[in-house]
């Protein structure tokens, strides 16, 4: 600014400026607090403080857990003989241990003949049990978690074996407790979940879902979906399983999903033993292996989870192991009870009670077509 | 501020100067009233006491890892819990005792916080273990110890307050069941 002329009106107006600043600031923050600040001082810091303390217990549980497991694990497998089996399997035919049980042992060595000659065969290998213990250690680590008032994902770690009996857990998800997020349940709520029967609350799914991509839903941690499970699911998949849901809801029952959506690289993993099941540690033979798990690169038809309109569904507050025939025939009819187009919400996998299928799987296709609610 | 170069311009820039200067510290220090009146407020509604809310979880967690020495094999009180749970006559007593001492060596003593005051306090510590966490908040102890500072007496009552959790924990004693762990801090006048 050259003259002493334009010097005056700038100066006066870089003051009212100013003073029109301080005095919409002022008017804003008063409207903020309404004149008075109803929140403490500290009180973002203390929540945040807390949330750590959250993650300290949650970690000390696990810790603790993870140490008596071991202990059941060791004694469970010595009294099994080294072997363990898979109590469920997704893959199309179940298979128990090749040689079976005699007096309710498992069989290390068997006799068998073949015509006039006796064929012995070796049915333990002294070098899965390792991975025998892993697996057990996984199942009774995951019921200690299951028990703990908040969600914490099972089946989610990634074992190595260190020395003797040093076992190393690496996450694959995060426990997550929520900051700041006094709209949300607190923990201790969510942990004690209703076994009431009761529609899905949607809203409750605005707040805590995140779709994995396009088109699909994330219902973790809702009454849908049991604690310690992940559930994702294709939209119109999961808008079956909400109606599923209601007609259970006027049976007086309640339903819960405890596996869902997998993605390729999940069953991928899954696959090639880096999951806490350690399929192919345990079952180096391919042939013996697709017993038990679905190999995701030697199929036609891809492996139904990675659809995202296939579920292992139970009733809420049961387990596999507790369903009686009936709470499985109450499902099965829940879950294929009919739309308003008259056809059935989902079909069953004739071979797995808790399996079902809907939409665009060639199952589903394929029940429709043959008119039936259950087919292999 | 030189605005310009010519000596008559150069007094009317500094008068000029001078009175916006003078405008401007008066509207800052208006403002500065204004809002020190209005933190008065705020400035009551602090919260208090954090460091010690963020300690009493170090302790909790320090009181269940301590290692212990049961029927010959080192544990820790939360492994000792655990055997309680399931024998509680072979080692209540040995819980009871282990744990009053290592709730006895973590008491200290501290100057009164409050103001005028002056005198001398004694931290002691109460744990009560829960067979589960009640939704209204209350405690059923199963089992309870606390220092010796706090055993009977009066206590005073200081930023985590008498009655009040300052820490908590979830014990796991079998596959389904878990304990919940309280602890409260005390203090006490000398």
């Amino acid at each position: 600014m050259k003259s002493k002329k334009g010097a005056f009106p700038f100066n006066i107006m870089v003051v009212v400026a100013l003073t029109a600043l301080l005095i919409y600031a002022w008017i804003q923050l008063d409207s903020k607090y309404n004149g008075t600040f109803e929140r403490y001082l500290g009180e973002k810091q203390y929540d945040l403080i807390k949330t750590y303390q959250k993650g300290e217990q949650v970690l000390f549980y696990i810790d603790q857990s993870a140490k008596y497991s071991l202990e059941q694990s060791v004694y469970d497998l010595a009294k099994s003989g080294g072997i363990s089996e898979i109590e469920v399997s997704d893959a199309e035919t179940f298979a128990g241990h090749e040689c079976g049980k005699f007096n309710d042992a498992y069989v290390w060595y068997q006799i068998g003949k073949q015509g006039d000659a006796y064929a012995p065969k070796n049915c333990f290998d002294e070098n899965s049990a390792k991975d025998n213990l892993g697996y057990l250690f996984n199942n009774n680590l995951n019921k200690y978690l299951l028990s703990y008032p908040i969600d914490i994902p099972t089946n989610n770690y990634r074992y190595e074996f260190k020395n003797n009996l040093e076992i190393i857990g690496l996450a694959a998800l995060p426990i997550n407790i929520n900051i700041f997020k006094k709209e949300v349940p607190e923990d201790f709520s969510t942990a004690t979940r209703d076994v009431k029967p009761k529609p899905l609350d949607i809203k409750q799914l605005d707040k805590d879902t995140t779709k994995p991509s396009e088109g699909f839903r994330d219902f973790t941690g809702t009454d849908l979906c049991a604690k310690g499970s992940q559930c994702v699911l294709k939209e119109d998949a999961f808008q079956q399983l909400v109606k599923a849901q209601d007609a259970a809801v006027k049976k007086g029952i309640s339903i819960e999903v405890y596996s869902a959506y997998r993605s390729s690289e999940r069953q991928q993993a899954l696959w090639n033993g880096d999951t806490p099941e350690r399929y192919a540690q345990r079952y180096p033979d391919p042939a013996v292996r697709v017993k038990y798990v679905c190999n995701p690169a030697g199929r036609e038809i891809k492996c139904p989870h990675l659809s995202g309109d296939v579920v292992d569904i139970r009733l809420k507050g049961k387990t596999t192991g507790t369903m009686s025939s009936a709470d499985w025939n109450s499902l099965y009819s829940i879950m294929t009870s009919a739309d308003s187009n008259n056809q059935p919400l989902w079909v069953k996998y004739s071979n797995e009670p808790w399996h079902f299928e809907c939409c665009n799987t060639p199952r589903y296709a394929r029940a429709i077509q043959q008119g039936v609610t259950s087919i292999v | 501020m030189i605005i310009n170069k010519s000596r008559k311009g150069a007094i009317t820039s500094i008068l000029v100067d001078f009175w916006m200067y003078l405008v401007f510290v008066l509207v800052v220090i208006v403002f500065y009233l204004i809002f020190s009146a209005m933190s008065k407020d705020v400035a009551d509604k602090q919260i208090t006491g954090l460091e010690t809310k963020a300690k009493a979880y170090t302790n909790l967690l320090n009181y269940l890892k301590t290692p212990v020495i049961v029927d010959g094999k080192e544990t820790d009180i939360a492994g000792l819990i655990r055997l309680w749970h399931n024998e509680p006559d072979k080692y209540k007593e040995l819980l009871e005792k282990t744990s009053i001492g290592i709730l006895n060596d973590m008491e200290y003593d501290y100057d009164n916080p409050i103001k005028g005051t002056g005198n001398r306090l004694v931290r002691g510590f109460y744990i009560s273990i829960n067979s589960e966490k009640k939704e209204n908040g209350g405690l059923y102890p199963l089992l309870e110890f606390q220092s010796k500072c706090c055993e009977s007496g009066f206590t005073v009552r200081d930023e985590s307050g008498v009655g009040l959790i300052a820490a908590e924990q979830f014990v796991p004693v079998s596959e389904d069941k878990y304990l919940y762990v309280v602890m409260m801090e005390r203090a006490k006048a000398k």
